[in-house]
């Protein structure tokens, strides 16, 4: 009984307190702006989840700015082939399902969301962005898995560099 | 190595782990448990974290991480994004069931994966988890062989028996 009680008050608490930690961190850039990417430990009351903050600075400045989060199941090496310069202004990053773009050299960031775009699906499933392929004239490609009792492959394209992606009839 | 061979078998893995646990802690159900969320989970039961020198498979930083375990030979609705260690999973949620109320381990799940739906991998992997440690059977030191092949059978989805060494 007591520790069942125990059980209970540790449940409350840890839904309540999520510990981070600093598990990792890798930088990259150009002359014009620089992409860091920290991965902490988040610890939750039976398993803990991965958080990989992505960061952009205008190059030889110090004023970090957040772009985006994906949330991993496990500690799993930061992706650092999934950043991706195409000139000295524009670059594209994505990891779980989230991607982002920047068309001006870091100053402003687009980020799009999968599972937000997946929601209209009967059910997407846990969705994850397998690969992005991206031209210097805004054309380009998504590849997404939808991971549930039955996996789906989707294949998305844009015309924006990204800011929107519309899916495609390609299997 | 328990980990990083490269083969599609981490589910075959995961029942033998669970069948080794039960030959080394003689059948004792709570340490069979214990020893399973220390070797293949951060944490070490309800309170505290394991040891990262003895656990496999665990955080990248660990000895005995190795490659990890991955989803292979799951079935399919247990089968997360790649890279993500459903051995891992399994045993913490087998073991949140296993120490605290199902009821209470079934709110923590959908909690931490902010949904309840089943279809999704990780609500269904650890559903079944919890499932399991609510079905042990604590008064039979022999339990250890039957949740072997249960998971072999459920998580696994193999209708042959596994082959115990």
């Amino acid at each position: 009984m007591i520790f069942r009680a125990c059980g209970i008050a540790i449940l409350v608490l840890g839904c309540m307190s999520q510990e981070k930690s600093i598990l990792d961190r890798w930088q990259t850039g150009n002359a014009v702006f620089e992409i860091r990417i920290t991965e902490y430990e988040e610890k939750r009351l039976v398993l803990s989840k991965f958080r990989y903050v992505f960061e952009a600075n205008r190059s030889g400045s110090n004023d970090w700015r957040e772009i985006m989060t994906a949330i991993t199941n496990d500690d799993i090496p930061i992706p650092r082939e999934q950043v991706r310069f195409l000139d000295d202004r524009t670059a594209y990053m994505f990891m779980t399902d989230k991607y982002a773009i920047t068309t001006n050299g870091g100053d402003s960031w687009s980020v799009w969301e999968a599972k937000k775009a997946t929601d209209s699906l009967q059910y997407p499933g846990q969705p994850f962005i397998k690969d992005v392929n991206l031209k210097p004239d805004g054309s380009g490609t998504l590849i997404l898995v939808l991971y549930s009792a039955e996996k789906q492959v989707k294949h998305l394209q844009t015309e924006d560099f990204g800011h929107s992606w519309k899916f495609s009839n390609q299997r | 190595m328990l980990s990083g061979n490269g083969e599609d078998d981490d589910c075959l893995k995961l029942a033998l782990l669970v069948y080794k646990a039960g030959q080394a802690w003689g059948g004792d159900p709570i340490r069979v448990v214990s020893g399973l969320l220390n070797g293949l989970t951060e944490r070490a039961g309800v309170f505290g974290d394991s040891d990262p020198n003895y656990r496999v498979g665990v955080m990248r930083r660990d000895y005995y991480y190795g490659n990890s375990f991955g989803s292979g030979g799951f079935l399919p609705q247990y089968q997360g994004p790649p890279r993500d260690n459903q051995v891992r999973h399994f045993i913490a949620w087998f073991g949140a069931g296993f120490n605290i109320p199902s009821v209470l381990a079934r709110q923590a799940l959908y909690s931490e994966e902010r949904t309840s739906d089943p279809r999704d991998p990780e609500v269904a992997l650890g559903l079944a988890g919890i499932q399991m440690a609510n079905d042990y059977d604590i008064g039979n030191y022999d339990s250890y062989k039957d949740l072997a092949q249960r998971v072999w059978r459920e998580i696994c989805g193999r209708k042959d028996g596994l082959k115990l060494p």
